[in-house]
């Protein structure tokens, strides 16, 4: 049951939940679930991943769960190449597939200021390179996508990665938000190592 | 005939004795060929399983037992760890968990990382 700070009692009457806000309530009933980013391997990497409560999907007859993994991604080291490990998915499940990809990249241009494009090659990324005449605004980078890879320990285990790449040193912010798939019912656990 | 006794503890090592126990508990051996073999399913108390378990062949890589803890929670033991009855499937595969130390977890991890930036970099340049 939820306490209320001030009362250092359990709320059960209806007067001690006024003034509070609707996030407050949904949470306190246990409609949603605040996902918290954990730091990971990686520090310029946080994510966490949570199941999507009441959703199924249905392919080719075979039931999957889905988990949605969000997280942030830190690419302002001036080079490149990067290549950033968010963290880890186990899974029992013979199959894991990422049916939904809504991930984000965030850059910085001098003249537009903030943009946002959805992750892809010739996603915007901010130039970083002191030398060029572009410096300080947005270009097309020439590779940015999610990897996952389960070569790493075993095969049950996917690592998830970020990776980018350009002829120019390039600085962006990478919002990852990812539906990922797996047969129902199957374990999973998910370590930012 | 050899004799199993199971200390039952979560998957953060901590004893699991107090916790409330209903059900009983399911044993397989699991063979080379991936079957799985019953062995026992008996009721148990206190969180301390002792029974008589038929002697292991060569064929015999892994037990696996199966705990029913109450409140819908199962003790996987190929997992190491409880887990709510509702998100399992009785044809539910184990996790293939090998033992791996953090560091060298951390330096495979590292070392992968290296070859993907290796990669992205070779890739790039090959198109030019």
């Amino acid at each position: 049951m939820a306490t209320y700070p001030e009362f250092k009692s359990p709320l059960i009457n209806v007067w001690q939940y006024l003034n509070r806000n609707l996030p407050y309530f949904r949470k306190a009933l246990g409609i949603v679930q605040e996902p918290v980013a954990t730091i990971g391997f990686d520090p310029e990497c946080a994510s966490s991943c949570n199941k999507v409560n009441n959703y199924t999907l249905t392919i080719d007859g075979q039931q999957f769960d889905v988990y949605r993994l969000q997280g942030v991604v830190t690419m302002q080291d001036g080079v490149s190449v990067y290549a950033r490990v968010l963290g880890s998915l186990t899974t029992s499940s013979p199959v894991l597939t990422i049916v939904k990809n809504s991930t984000d990249v965030e850059a910085f241009d001098i003249l537009f200021q903030t943009t946002n494009t959805a992750i892809c090659t010739g996603s915007l990324v901010t130039d970083a390179d002191p030398l060029s005449i572009t410096v300080g605004e947005v270009l097309p980078v020439d590779l940015l996508f999610v990897n996952t890879d389960n070569t790493i320990t075993t095969a049950d285990e996917h690592f998830f990665y970020i990776i980018g790449g350009a002829s120019f040193p390039f600085d962006c912010l990478v919002n990852v938000d990812l539906e990922v798939a797996v047969v129902k019912g199957s374990t999973v656990e998910y370590s930012t190592l | 005939m050899e004799e199993k006794i199971l200390i039952l503890e979560d998957q953060y090592g901590n004893s699991l004795e107090n916790f409330e126990i209903e059900g009983d508990c399911q044993c397989l051996y699991l063979k080379a060929d991936g079957s799985q073999e019953e062995v026992l399913n008996q009721a148990f108390t206190k969180g301390v399983i002792q029974g008589d378990l038929p002697k292991r062949t060569t064929d015999v890589t892994d037990i696996i037992f199966n705990v029913n803890l109450g409140k819908n929670q199962v003790y996987d033991s190929a997992a190491k760890k409880v887990t709510d009855k509702n998100l399992t499937t009785p044809e539910k595969l184990p996790l293939n968990k090998k033992p791996i130390s953090k560091k060298e977890r951390v330096e495979r991890v590292k070392m992968k990382t290296d070859q993907l930036k290796m990669a992205v970099t070779n890739r790039l340049s090959n198109r030019v």
